[in-house]
């Protein structure tokens, strides 16, 4: 935190405060800006009449709450931090303040960083400019928004101060600039993301910043594929505007006339409107498939029988080489070996050139390693690590005199020229002569001849005194841009296109010599009708009248004729039409609303002969592995980031082509609304936090239900409050909808926070990009509650700037289909029904001043119990900044496998408090049993009706994707109450190392209580609930059984294969797995050990034990790994299921599982363990419902006691988990992807289980989404096919597009 | 009289709130039915009534265009402004369709205008309109081969487009498919797994 308190209080009184902020003493709800107080400058406390007065709270010293008027403010920046103080109305005294409360931060923003760079000014006032926002951005880099000058915009007055007052900043030129506010332009340079767009300077900048960085990221993203493949000119080695080679060799070219001009590029002369024109680009040497040996340099053809040179086989390499080269360089020191490895090249043997290992380690290239990093010689197959670089080769940044530099920092490479080949001093790269296309009678020439050279060198020394053009920043604009960012990324970055190093007075010079050489040279010369000084529209015009003339002989059959005369005039009247119309019009008025960005844009971008050459490295590399390679072997064919690379590429393409596949589907923009049902049970729930007066907005309304509904509700409570709905395509009912892109809303349209409640379904964006802007634009405007469906991957509300505290959510109440596709009609003209694979979850959130009512209202109304309970509610404000942030990154490197950052408030809150809430929380519990009771009683009732009731039932439970339906034909409510039950115990959602030992606790604890419950019920319900106790009871056996017999993956798919049930595998297993784990026969032991408790209450044991189920499953690492093994249940279950349906009871589970977790309660494998368990919430839901649907005989089945049939359905569940199992193995750790893969082979059990725990898995699975999105993204396609009976078939790549969500909208 | 008059008055009011209504879309797809089109407007607007255009002016196949009638002026707005403004496709890719408000010359069903009386006669070559109306037969013809013109290289140009996205989604999809059956055949994964990484951040 900046302000800081090093002196030591001597003063009595109230001298600083903590977690402050203002408030107006006439409302005190507002926190207002301290800097609407007057400034006072220095320590002057003689205030005349100060009739301003805003109320200081916060924390003292001591830990007193402050409430104290105070009159003005001062900052002193004489200590090592900027000091703010504020000066108390009675006893006036200045107080100091340390640190604001979070949420009052955002707020005070602008005035922090003024006073951060005043500070900084005045202690280094020699500083560059650059300096100062590298510090800023430093100091400030927890803001969404980096610093930038509009931040000093409102506080003029302050620094003019300053300016005037202090002497040291007197002087300071920078500040005078910001001043002036003049700066503007420097300072571009500074920040990259401002770097093309000139701020209109009073807008509100604050999308045009979130747009900006929106922008950025995708360009990060697109320049991560550059930094793979070679991304500078093959001709000069430079970078700039360059286009990609798709065929094999991969080089790029500066491709246009005039790119590349400050390396001296002499280009491929191609003009901008054929570069434009092409499709697929091919190098001439691609072209005519001849290429040149990278090692003698000679041009050979390359394809087909008569190649003599062939293809290096890494993924990123475009190298030829004659075998007989490339073999004596791979063994350089055993001829017999080269001239046998030579034989084999020639044969067609793939290879991997000698530029893929250290010419001087001959280690492996790690680009992520700094010092494994390469240095490639653009000229010969040399490859050095950063590390291994020969002394002589001398980096850019060296500024002596006749150094040579030979070696030019790219972002994850180094290029060099090695110490074989002479640099050219004019050129600062060898003689340029490498390059031969074919078809070409003499080898191209691209050095300048001596006359030139002699020419130029007069040149340089009559032309000195030409100016640097300023138009030669503009087309050096793409590689500054691509520097900036860099140097963004990583301060320390050096530039990374040599061209910076240039003498600045000399590089026009040698243009003007260059373009001389230009003319003389014949091939420039190629294409002469537009080398005419053309404007590029007309070129682009001519474009497609070229082919006219070509078709015109063939015209269409019928069509009348027309006289050419006529046709000349009218070409004539279209092309003066044309012209005047630019490309940038065209785009314009055809973009999307920001709201709905088609992000296909990239896939252009993807170039053809990358593509295809990767996928061959994949498989040769696989090969290579498979024919006994070592890894590194395979690594060297197709390192670990072009695999990456691929998945990327993937995933973006899917997205660009499913429009294309599914048509129909996207006539809509690619909205989602949500169906009108679904609206009414939001709105059933949200109406009772509605107070009157408050104002409703729905920012995407869509067709505008919600706000009607909303309304009719709230009519008919007598509440009256106002609506405001904005979309950008007007609905059928305009009701209070204003036609507005929700990002230009102003904050002053809406009525202040206190009053506002906002939210519904925003469009989602790939991964939840759009999401995320509207929920940040949401909250610009600090509303009190917001309400959302947004998928799981939107960043939590908790992890913003301002955390707004969760009330509830539910991940049930969106599944199936609750989503549809305005405006598209499939074929039989039915309204397209949008499924999601994984439902988007309902969130209520609440601005942390008003959470404590909401929280009560959601406790009145039961709403706690339905999803779950936020529990940090409280503990995030009463608990401390500093350790929360500590804990949340500790949390980040926990889960840093995940590459996201981690959400993980929940828990880091709990850590916290973790010693307190287990006091209060079996006091909680007997409080909520009371509820619970009540669920259980209703959801019991519809378990006698008949099944086609429950089946309807089952719908209206709503759960992920089909795992319910698998319920409802069970008997839906029980499971479902059952969750229910479970929720009050999840509730307190402790730490995982807490929850390993009260967990069980508490199971104890309730279990008198419940035992209660579950007798009353007992009449009502007894043959369904003994039925199902039956099945639970065996499964639970059959999972203690089968947890004893491990299983190796051979004998599960020779079971599952057939799906049939075979004992003999399963007991062979279970010898097996015993000798595999010690713990494993204790356990055996112990359920024979226990065997007549049973008879007692068959009813709440099994309810017990279900839930004791649960938890072990989740918090006991044994348990998960146990899980593992009982995927045999599927064979086993007959067999196991009657021996011991008499046996143990409940207790001895209970007391292993706690000997267990304590056993291995290792904090860090029991967070791996429940990262496993998030991934199962993902699958065990479509599994489920594929094991229901494959299965169709079950529904007939009556609900008695026959477990037979459960059983059977269990197998089939199991059965096609295993396929999940199967592939979910590749993509992590055995460690994760074991555990992740077992949890639906609880069958019953495991599936009620897993709805109980959801509620508070849900709440990791937040934090862990790293993990999630991506395995079930992988089973997504397995998924689509396995469940084809569910789902019309055209679902199918639709589901796939969203990462993690499936069938969500990717528009 | 009185009344037929009145009746064609009142005729005439309708057919012009019911053009004020109405809205010409143009460039559908000829697969596209009125279904579709109603689902589609559905999103900012009722549909009446749906009116395909016959093109009775040139027999080859050019895109189809279509009256819709709408709820009411303010929904034909909505819907004229939503097409303007973004590209809206009916019934799937490739191309948006066009909107405008509907012109009463538009209907072929359109009433007589009351209060407007045609008279045809013919006029021979030395009448004193016979110059001027000679030039405007000219023009029409003229006009007619000029529009003609248009429409042929319109249409060249947009099969010459046709082609040339069918070409780049054609490029778009092999490259699909390659990755996809990479994915597909778990080789993919079966490497990343070898390499010990996560594909999926």
């Amino acid at each position: 935190m900046m302000m800081s308190d090093d002196d030591d209080d001597t003063e009595p009184q109230l001298n600083a405060v903590e977690s402050y902020y203002f408030v107006d003493p006439t409302d005190e709800n507002e926190p207002v800006c301290f800097c609407t107080l007057p400034f006072r400058f220095g320590d002057t406390d003689d205030l005349p009449g100060c009739k301003k007065r805003l109320v200081l709270r916060g924390t003292g010293d001591p830990g007193v709450k402050v409430y104290n008027e105070v009159v003005a403010w001062r900052l002193v920046l004489e200590g090592k931090q900027p000091q703010l103080a504020v000066l108390t109305a009675e006893g006036r005294h200045w107080v100091r303040l340390i640190r604001p409360l979070k949420s009052y931060e955002e707020m005070i923003r602008t005035v922090l960083i003024t006073a951060q760079m005043l500070h900084f000014l005045r202690r280094k006032p020699h500083e560059p400019e650059k300096t100062l926002w590298n510090h800023l951005c430093k100091v400030f880099n927890k803001f969404d928004v980096r610093p930038s000058e509009d931040d000093f915009r409102n506080h003029r007055s302050l620094m003019k101060q300053f300016a005037a007052k202090d002497p040291i900043l007197a002087k300071s030129e920078i500040l005078q600039v910001f001043l002036e506010g003049r700066s503007r332009k420097k300072f571009a340079e500074v920040g990259a993301d401002h770097i093309d767009v000139k701020q209109p300077f009073i807008t509100d900048d604050e999308d045009i910043d979130e747009m900006i960085v929106e922008d950025a990221d995708n360009e990060s993203d697109e320049e991560e594929d550059e930094d793979l493949f070679d991304s500078i000119c093959a001709i000069c080695d430079n970078g700039g505007d360059i286009l990609c080679c798709d065929g094999p060799c991969m080089r790029s070219f500066h491709a246009k006339e005039g790119s590349g001009e400050d390396s001296y590029c002499d280009t491929l002369g191609y003009t901008e409107a054929e570069v434009e024109a092409m499709k697929l680009f091919l190098c001439k040497n691609c072209e005519y498939k001849q290429h040149q040996c990278f090692i003698c340099g000679v041009l050979e053809p390359s394809d087909g029988a008569a190649a003599k040179v062939f293809l290096c086989n890494n993924a990123t390499c475009g190298h030829f080489y004659h075998p007989k080269c490339v073999a004596q360089q791979l063994h350089p020191n055993n001829i017999d070996e080269a001239s046998e490895l030579e034989k084999k090249i020639t044969e067609g043997f793939s290879f991997t050139c000698p530029i893929h290992w250290c010419f001087h380690c001959k280690g492996l290239e790690d680009r992520t390693q700094g010092p494994l990093q390469f240095a490639v010689c653009r000229r010969c197959p040399k490859s050095y690590h950063r590390k291994c670089l020969p002394r002589e080769i001398f980096f850019d940044e060296i500024e002596e005199e006749g150094v040579i530099i030979r070696a030019w920092e790219l972002s994850k490479r180094i290029l060099i020229y090695c110490l074989d080949h002479e640099i050219d001093s004019d050129i600062e790269t060898p003689v340029r002569d490498h390059i031969k296309f074919p078809k070409i009678e003499k080898p191209l020439q691209f050095v300048k001849g001596a006359n030139l050279l002699r020419k130029k060198k007069k040149r340089t020394y009559s032309e000195t005194v030409l100016e640097q053009p300023p138009k030669d920043t503009v087309k050096m604009k793409s590689k500054i841009r691509m520097q900036e960012r860099e140097q963004n990324k990583q301060n320390t970055r050096e530039v990374s296109a040599k061209s910076f190093t240039e003498n600045p007075v000399d590089r026009p010079v040698k243009k003007k010599a260059k373009l001389k050489e230009k003319i003389q040279l014949p091939y420039v010369a190629k294409d002469h009708s537009v080398s005419s000084p053309k404007s590029v529209k007309e070129q682009e015009q001519e474009l497609p009248s070229l082919p006219l003339s070509a078709t015109r002989k063939t015209p269409p059959s019928l069509f009348p004729i027309v006289d050419s005369e006529t046709e000349k005039r009218v070409i004539t009247i279209l092309r003066n039409k044309v012209s005047s119309l630019t490309i940038k019009d065209v785009t314009r008025n055809c973009s999307l609303p920001s709201t709905h960005v088609y992000s296909g844009r990239l896939t252009d971008k993807i170039p053809q002969g990358k593509l295809e050459r990767s996928v061959q490295a994949v498989e040769a590399a696989l090969k290579k592995l498979e024919n006994g390679g070592s890894v590194n072997d395979a690594k060297a064919v197709c390192e670990p980031d072009v695999l990456r690379q691929l998945a990327r590429w993937h995933s973006k393409l899917r997205v660009y082509i499913s429009p294309f596949i599914h048509g129909t589907r996207y006539s809509s923009f690619g909205r989602h609304f949500t169906k009108v049902e679904k609206l009414v049970e939001i709105v059933d729930r949200l109406h009772w936090y509605v107070e009157p007066g408050d104002t409703i907005v729905d920012f995407c309304c869509g067709a505008n239900d919600f706000s009607r509904l909303m309304k009719e509700k709230l009519d008919k409570d007598q509440k009256k409050c106002n609506f405001k709905n904005y979309d950008l395509i007007q609905p059928q009912h305009r009701f209070c909808f204003e036609k507005r892109d929700w990002m230009t809303v102003q904050p002053n349209e809406l009525p202040r926070g206190s009053q506002l409640i906002m939210g519904l379904n925003p469009p989602f964006g790939v991964k939840a990009s759009l999401a995320n802007k509207f929920i940040d634009k949401a909250l610009t405007f600090k509303p009190k509650l917001i309400i959302l469906i947004v998928p799981k991957e939107t960043k939590r509300l908790d992890q913003k700037r301002t955390p707004y505290d969760l009330i509830w959510e539910d991940s049930e109440v969106l599944a199936g289909k609750s989503f549809y596709l305005p405006g598209s009609v499939d074929l039989n003209d039915k309204t397209v029904e949008g499924w999601n694979a994984s439902a988007p979850p309902l969130y209520l959130w609440s601005h942390p001043h008003w959470t404590k009512k909401h929280m009560q209202v959601a406790e009145e109304r039961g709403h706690t119990c339905m999803g779950k309970i936020a529990c940090h509610v409280e503990e995030n404000n009463l608990s401390d900044d500093l350790p929360v942030r500590k804990q949340s990154e500790a949390t980040k490197k926990w889960n840093s496998r995940s590459g996201k950052e981690t959400t993980c408030n929940d828990r880091k809150a709990n850590l916290l408090d973790g010693p307190t809430k287990k006091q209060a929380r079996s006091e909680e519990e007997k409080e909520t049993l009371g509820k619970i009771e009540h669920h259980v009683k209703e959801a019991n009732i519809p378990d006698n009706l008949p099944v086609k009731k429950q089946a309807e039932a089952s719908s209206k439970v709503i759960s992920h994707s089909g795992k319910d339906r698998e319920n409802g034909r069970y008997n839906s409510r029980r499971y479902d109450n059952r969750s229910r039950k479970w929720t009050p115990d999840h509730v307190e959602s402790l730490p995982p190392e807490k929850q390993v030992e009260v967990a069980y606790v508490e199971t104890k604890v309730i279990i008198p209580s419940k035992k209660i419950t579950h007798k009353e019920q007992r009449g009502a319900c007894r043959e369904n609930r003994s039925s199902c106790v039956e099945e639970t009871k065996s499964a639970r056996y059959n999972y203690e059984k089968i947890a004893a017999a491990m299983s190796n993956m051979r004998s599960r798919e020779g079971g599952d294969s057939d799906m049939s049930i075979s004992p003999p595998v399963s007991s062979n297993a279970r010898s097996k797995s015993m000798s595999y784990s010690p713990s494993r026969p204790i356990e055996h032991f112990d359920t024979t050990a226990h065997p007549d408790k049973y008879i007692d209450s068959v009813l709440n044991r099994a309810a017990h034990q279900d839930s004791c189920l649960a938890f072990n499953r989740k918090y006991d690492p044994i348990f998960t790994d146990i899980d593992d093994s009982s995927r045999m249940r599927g064979f086993s279950i007959e067999e196991v299921t009657k021996p011991y349906i008499t046996a143990p009871t409940s207790d001895p589970y209970r007391l292993q599982s706690r000997g267990d977790g304590s056993f291995y309660r290792h904090p860090s494998s029991e967070d791996l363990n429940i990262n496993a368990d998030v991934h199962m919430q993902g699958y065990s839901a479509r599994y489920g419902q594929n094991g229901g649907d494959s299965y169709p005989q079950a529904r007939t089945v009556p609900l008695a006691t026959d477990s037979q049939t459960h059983q059977r359905m269990h197998s089939g569940t199991s059965a096609d988990n295993y396929l999940s199992t199967g592939y979910s193995l590749g993509s992590s750790g055995a460690r994760f992807s074991q555990p992740a893969s077992t949890v639906p082979c609880f069958g019953l059990p495991g599936a009620s289980s897993q709805r109980g725990s959801s509620s508070v898995m849900d709440k990791y699975s937040y934090g862990l989404s790293g993990p999630t999105v991506p395995q079930s993204s992988v089973i997504d396609r397995y998924a689509a096919s396995l469940d084809g009976t569910s789902s019309l078939p055209e679902q199918y790549p639709f589901r796939q597009s969203g990462s993690s969500r499936g069938g969500w909208p990717n528009i | 009289m009185e009344t037929s008059k009145e009746q064609a008055s009142k005729d005439y009011a309708d057919f012009e709130e019911k053009v004020k209504r109405t809205i010409y879309i143009d460039q559908l797809s000829p697969q596209v039915k009125e279904s579709a089109i109603k689902a589609a407007l559905a999103q900012c607007a009722n549909v009446v009534s749906v009116e395909f255009i016959v093109n009775y002016t040139i027999p080859y196949e050019i895109p189809c265009a279509a009256l819709v009638e709408l709820n009411d002026d303010v929904q034909a707005k909505a819907a004229v402004d939503l097409m303007n403004d973004f590209p809206f496709i009916i019934g799937g890719m490739p191309r948006p369709v066009k909107a405008t408000h509907a012109k009463p010359e538009m209907f072929h069903d359109r009433p007589p205008c009351p209060g407007l009386k045609k008279d045809f006669c013919w006029v021979k070559q030395g009448d004193k309109d016979y110059e001027a109306m000679q030039k405007l037969k000219n023009l029409a013809k003229r006009q007619e081969s000029e529009n003609m013109a248009l429409i042929k290289k319109l249409l060249e140009e947009e099969k010459e487009l046709a082609n040339r996205q069918q070409e780049l989604l054609d490029g778009n999809c092999k490259k699909y498919d390659m990755l996809e059956t990479l994915v597909q055949n778990g080789t993919m994964k079966n490497l990343a797994q070898r390499y010990g990484i996560n594909l999926d951040d």
